[in-house]
Formats: C-alpha cells, structure tokens, sequence
C-alpha cells in the first residue's frame, strides 16, 4: 500500500525492532528517536501517517501529543498512531494521557506497549486507506475541473478541504528545546 | 529683550566608576546584576565559566537577542537608559530599571569584552572596555573612546543570538569558597519557592562544583503558613503542617477571607512563612533562614539576609526575654511582588534595599503583623500538639507512611514505563520470528539473527531493572551501622574488576589504605556507588580510546564529613543532559535503567548528604557523594 509512514520513538531498541518487524509485515516505513529531528524530517519529506511514542526522556515538557499536534500545523491531515508504556495498575492510560487522548488531540489509534504487530500493522493500514481514498478524491474533482465538467459547490468545498488539510505550512515556531 | 542662555551636564569619566565598582558591593551582587541584566534581554540560559588558569577569566554567556551595533549604542553605551531588547516572552516582565547593571561588571574585572550577535547577522559585534581609561576626572564620559569591531565568532552559531562577556583582570582571585559563595547567592537569587519558567543559570568551573543552579525549597516538616492580598484589599490565609498533603492535614486560619482596612498602597502581595521543626535539612540544602522578598520570581536584597531584621523578628524575640515561639533559625519564608503589581517598591540605586517610601513602610507594616500573626498561631499550634500529643504523633506517622507510599507508587509507576520498553522489543521481535519461521523463503533471512539478539538484549535490559528494584528494597530496608569505608570501597572496587572480564579497565581506589569508620546505611550508599561505578563502566566501554580507567578516591569533605569520588576518563556526559541529570529519568545510550541517579540524589538527599557531578578535562566525569556520620 503507498503512503509514507514514519515512527518516532527515542528508545532506540524499541525504534530497531518495531521497524523490522513492520518491513517484514510489508509496511514500508522510516524512524526517528529525537521529536525535533522528526519535525525537521517531517518538514523536508511528509509523511502519511506517524506512530508516535508519547514519552520522550530528554523531553519531558514535550509529549508524543505535542508531537502531532505541531506535525498537523505543517499538514493538517496527517493520521497519527500514538503508543505508550504509560499505562497504570488497571491497564488504562494514565491520567494524564487520558486527558491528552479525550482533549486535544484525534489519534486513528491508541495501543498501549507492548502492543502486537498485527493490531499496530491493521491500524496503520487502516490509516494509509483514508489517505489513499482522500487522494483519490481530490484528483477526481480535479480532473474533472481540468476536463470542464460542471461540479456543484460540494465538489469545490470538498477539493478545498483536501487541499487545504494537504497543504505544507512553513513553521512559525521551534520545535522541542529548540 | 533677555537673551536664554542654558547649561548642560558634562559627566566626568569617573562617573562610569561610581555606577559600577564603587556602588556594587560585592562581586556576587556583580554577577547577579549581570544575570538579570541577561533575564531581561530574553536569554533562557545563562553560563557563568570561571576558567581556572592564570591568570583566571570569567565568562558570563546568555542565549539572548543579542544586540545590533545601533542598539548597542542605544542601551549599553547610554548609562541610565533601560530599554531592553523585546523580551521573548510577552509575559516576562523586565528586572532592570536604573538602567545601570552593565557597569557591575567594573566591580569583578578591569577589562571588558563584551561579543554579542543577533541571528539574522552573520558577524558578531566585539566591544572592549578598559575601566582604567575611566580614571581620569579630567576627561568626560563621552571623550573615553570605545573600541569595536565586527567579528566572527566561534562563540555563536550561524542563525544563534546572545551574549558574551568576557572579563579578564579579575579584580579578585577567585578561591573554592568564593566559587561556593557565588553558587549559593545564584541559589537564592532565583525563588527557590517557586518555577521561574524558561530560564536557567549553570556555574562551570573546571574541578570545583558545577551544574545548573537550581533549587527548590521541599516540603520540610514544620509549619507553613500562606497568605495573600488582593489589589481590592481581600486577604486570604492558610495554615498546613507539610509534609502533609493538604488533605492530610490542612487548617483554615480564621475565615478564608477578610477585609484589608483599605486597598493596600503597595498593591498586591503573597507570601508564605515556614516555621521548620528541625532546620538541618533545609540548611544543607543551601538554604539560609530568613523571609527573603522576591520581585519576580527573584531576589532583592539584602531583605532575609541574616544582617538584615527587615521583619524585627529578632528585635521582638529579644523584647519577650527569649520566650517568643519563633526561633529566627528555624523561620524561612518569602514574599513575592512583582514590577507590574507593586511600581511603587522600587530598587534603591545600589540595588541593596528598596526605597523607603510610604508604599515601602506600609508593605513592611502589613508583613509584619502577618508575621506576629503566625508567631501567634505556632505558640497555639504547639500547645495543641502537646495536648493532644499521641494522635498528633499518630497523624504524622500515617502522614510519613504516606508520603513513602507516594514515593514507592511513583518509583513503581517510572519502573512498569521503563519495563514496557524491552517487553515491545521482544513481543515485537517475536513476532518478526514467528512471521520469518512460517515461510521457507525466509526462514534464513538474516533478520532473524537480528532479532534473536535483539530479544536477549531486551532480556538483559529487564534483569537490570530487577537487579535496579532488589537494591532499590535494601536501600530502603537498610539500618545505619559504623563500618570501615575504606574496605568496603576496595570491595566495590573488586566487585567492578569481575564486570569488565576482559581487564581492559583500570579500575583502582585512592585514600582507602587506611580505615575510615563510618556511620551511615551501607546499602544506601551500595546503591548510590554501585550505580556511580556501573555508568562509569558503561562509559569507558563506550570510549574507544585506551588507556580507560575508573578512580574510586576516598577523601574529607569539603562541606561533610566524608566524600566519595568516582572518575572515569570515558565520553563524558552529554551537555544536554547535564542539567537534569538528578532530576528527571536519563536514558542511557549505552545500557542502564535510566533512573538510578535519580533515586540516588533522593536517597542521599533523604540522608542528609549531598550529591554531585562534573566534568573532567579533557573528557570524562567525576560523580561524587558527601555526608555526615548519622547516630547509630
């Protein structure tokens, strides 16, 4: 399935693992263990969809959640996946990344680690084909502009909406400890 | 028809001395002028180095605006002018307000060069200042020619912006207790009662105690008593018992709110007195007894200084022939105002006070009889605390029981996260195992191999972890006992030697041939060096260059009875990692839990010692511990 997917993690041994684990499952995949270093890639190369780990050590002001969060001012429709060892005695995340997960932020998917590849591969799957079927989308519309036919205002609002949400915004502030 | 004639000031140069070295009193007030001075052009980090060779140089570097030439001439060159750069943050408020801060730095050394950069230029600005050109009266201030030039600077990056000071003919030597000093009033300079967000002070000096200055004033036991003014006159107080946690035991003093007789003249205020059962702790912490005032979330002096009765707690414990219920050893508070709050409590010029106005005298006035409220209240508390003595006793015991648990659930809780780690590696690799074994094309993929050692890996990661939680239980178990620190250094020592079986580590102690009876909890500090030693192998393992060698130096302490010292002459630590090294959990790049150094400035802080880092020339780090013998 096409679509660039890009997994943030800053334990390096978990990073190693879960992206050979995903090439063997036949999802083509980058990674990144620093937030920041990720930001930049993002910046240079989007990607699709993100896994992203929602603690990271040398960043403890800055959580996976804020991750996303500056990942979508650069592209709006970008699907995230959020995983985390956070989990307290009940098995639920904690407190805090409940809030996190009720609030700000819309992930496609929450998976607590260690989470199991097919549950992590379906949900990335998952997410590439809201992708794919928005791209497909889009250049329908546009092909039909570019052939002349007529298309109703819900076909411009809609091509509009696509566009926008895809659109690459040039940063306005730093990432992490920048 | 008159004609207008009219004069104009021509200051001599000498002026430029009167502003710094002669009214700055001392070189810690110096450098503290210089930092706010840093604050207020937005710097997040300020660095002071004190190069150690000779002759000594100090350096006093910020990540601030920087300054162009034409706002150099604006700000720095036009003494009472105190326009800074836009502060970063909206909402930082500025500290400077004479205008005057710069000139501090005559006080600690006869040249200045000062390097400043902004982002957007690629050359940096050097200005040099020779103060002894201002000797003469003769002159006026705007004859003495300033030197400056464009450079480039090694000092700054290409798109970076601050400031550089570099002060060279250091007006004094600087000594370790100097050196001591000067961390210490940089300690009490920023509130230690409260987060002053984004912005950091770090002291290096090569071999003597370096790291960030920062220090938070812990819940000691005692009494806290909290209060507040609004601009309307509204005034809240509360009384707590900490450690307790406010639902533990909480105690409204009077009603929540009442009446100020008006609205207070010097605008709003908050404070809070700390009344400690035993001052020890606090005291080794760095803190000093006083009830300090804070504008802005830092000091202003000498208010709380043990020469200065601003409060007259002394004057009143001495009118009470010594029976007054506060003891001015044991009371540690503060006041916060702020600029925008309180205009009308404004600095003298010195920097040493505030002006005594009528604002002024009012707010000490409204202090003070909060003070002799609490006074009364402690005298109330403590007779209650007599009388009702066995639940009181009671209380505490559940509320210490509680505050362990928080600790044990919090350990418990950054444990299960650091587990999790390794159990994704393996439930991960297997996975990859399993979908590599089904298929015989792949059944040879050289993938597997990698996740075969991946998965050991992660086993050994956990059994680190258990090993880490074992020690963590001794430490907490552990009984203070007098034993021979000495051997049971060299036993530390041999015990490392078996981790590195390839013998290419140097491992040798220093100052353990004779005995050294101790009395302290071994495991505690089993835990502490076993963890010191454990990153220093880690640390040469990952240096690849030889001769690598760890050093366990026994010695008196500087400031404690005793002290431990481990070396090592591997990579070093990180300089982004430095300033949380003991506060948050660290990964480690080369193996580790990540949290030992944390739970061990805990320990040792629970014990009363003290616990440290630094780094080593050319490369490596040296951790070190100190304590006092405690009763048996």
């Amino acid at each position: 399935m096409a679509g660039k997917v890009l997994i943030i993690d800053d334990d390096a041994a978990v990073l190693d693992s879960l992206l050979r684990t995903l090439h063997i499952a036949g999802i083509h995949c980058e990674g990144e263990a620093e937030p920041k270093r990720a930001l930049e890639r993002f910046r240079a190369d989007p990607a699709d969809v993100i896994v992203v780990d929602y603690v990271y050590d040398l960043h403890p002001d800055f959580t996976g959640v804020d991750l996303i969060s500056e990942i979508r001012k650069l592209k709006p429709i970008t699907r995230a996946i959020l995983i985390s060892g956070r989990i307290d005695h009940e098995g639920l995340p904690q407190e805090e990344l409940q809030a996190e997960l009720q609030g700000r932020i819309q992930c496609d998917a929450y998976f607590s680690k260690p989470v199991a590849t097919d549950d992590l591969v379906e949900a990335i799957r998952s997410a590439l084909s809201h992708v794919s079927n928005q791209a497909t989308d889009w250049k329908s519309i546009a092909s039909e502009y570019v052939k002349g036919s007529a298309v109703g205002p819900d076909d411009t609002r809609r091509m509009n909406e696509t566009i926008k949400n895809n659109l690459i915004i040039p940063p306005t502030e730093e990432g992490p400890d920048a | 028809m008159t004609e207008e004639h009219v004069l104009r000031f021509e200051p001599s140069a000498y002026i430029q001395h009167l502003l710094g070295k002669e009214l700055i009193s001392n070189q810690w007030i110096a450098v503290a002028e210089l930092v706010k001075n840093a604050y207020d052009a937005g710097a997040r980090l300020v660095t002071i180095t004190l190069h150690r060779g000779h002759p000594q140089r100090l350096h006093i570097k910020d990540d601030g605006q920087g300054m162009s030439l034409s706002e150099f001439k604006r700000i720095w060159m036009t003494p009472g002018y105190s326009e800074k750069p836009s502060a970063r943050s909206a909402d930082r408020p500025l500290l400077g307000e004479k205008g005057i801060g710069r000139f501090a730095s005559d006080k600690l050394a006869a040249d200045l060069t000062v390097i400043t950069k902004q982002s957007r230029e690629r050359a940096a600005l050097q200005v040099i200042f020779h103060w002894g050109y201002f000797d003469d009266r003769s002159k006026s201030l705007s004859e003495i020619e300033i030197p400056y030039a464009h450079v480039n600077s090694d000092e700054f990056g290409q798109y970076e912006s601050g400031t550089l000071l570099e002060l060279t003919n250091l007006r004094t030597q600087w000594d370790l207790p100097a050196w001591k000093r000067l961390k210490r009033e940089l300690q009490s300079l920023v509130s230690p009662f409260r987060t002053v967000r984004g912005f950091k002070i770090v002291a290096v000096a090569d071999g003597w105690p370096s790291g960030e200055v920062v220090s938070l004033f812990q819940a000691y036991p005692g009494y806290k008593y909290a209060f507040s003014v609004t601009r309307g006159g509204r005034i809240a107080r509360t009384l707590s018992r900490p450690p307790a946690t406010a639902a533990v035991l909480h105690r409204q003093v009077e009603e929540k709110e009442r009446s100020y007789y008006g609205t207070p003249p010097f605008g709003p205020i908050s404070g809070s007195f700390y009344y400690l059962d035993k001052p020890t702790a606090a005291k080794k912490a760095g803190f000093e007894p006083g009830v300090a005032i804070y504008r802005d979330g830092f000091r202003v002096e000498p208010y709380g200084r043990e020469s200065d009765d601003w409060l007259s707690v002394r004057s009143w414990k001495a009118s009470r022939h010594g029976h007054a219920p506060i003891s001015p050893p044991r009371l540690f508070g503060f006041i916060d105002i702020s600029r925008n709050n309180n205009p009308d409590l404004r600095d003298l010029t010195n920097r040493e006070g505030l002006i005594d106005n009528p604002s002024f005298q009012a707010f000490q006035q409204f202090v003070k009889e909060e003070f002799q409220r609490f006074a009364a209240i402690v005298e109330d508390e403590k007779a209650r605390d007599e009388t009702e003595s066995p639940a009181y006793t009671a209380q505490r015991a559940t509320e210490a029981r509680t505050v362990k648990h928080a600790t044990f659930s919090e350990i418990a809780s950054q444990l299960a996260h650091q587990l999790r780690q390794p159990l994704q590696v393996i439930r991960s690799d297997a996975d990859s195992i399993e979908a590599l074994v089904a298929n015989p094309v792949t059944i040879r993929d050289p993938r597997l191999a990698d996740s075969i050692r991946s998965i050991k890996a992660a086993v050994r990661d956990i059994n680190d972890h258990i090993t880490l939680m074992q020690r963590m239980s001794a430490s907490v178990a552990g009984q203070i006992i007098t034993f021979d620190l000495a051997t049971w250094l060299s036993e530390r020592a041999e015990a490392a030697r078996l981790q590195d079986p390839t013998h290419q580590i140097s491992i040798r102690t220093e100052g353990c041939a004779e005995e050294r009876n101790v009395v302290f909890s071994r495991e505690v500090l089993a835990f502490v060096i076993d963890n010191f030693i454990g990153n220093a192998l880690a640390a040469c393992n990952a240096s690849s260059d030889p001769p690598r060698e760890i050093v366990i130096a026994l010695s008196d302490g500087t400031e404690m009875d005793h002290l431990i010292l481990v070396n090592d002459n591997g990579p070093g630590v990180p300089d982004n990692i430095r300033p949380r090294l003991f506060s948050h959990s660290v990964p480690s790049s080369t193996g580790g839990t990540g949290f030992g150094l944390k739970y061990s400035y805990d320990l040792i802080s629970e014990n009363g010692g003290a616990i440290g880092f630094h780094p080593r020339s050319p490369m490596g780090a040296t951790f070190f511990v100190q304590f006092n013998d405690q009763e048996a």
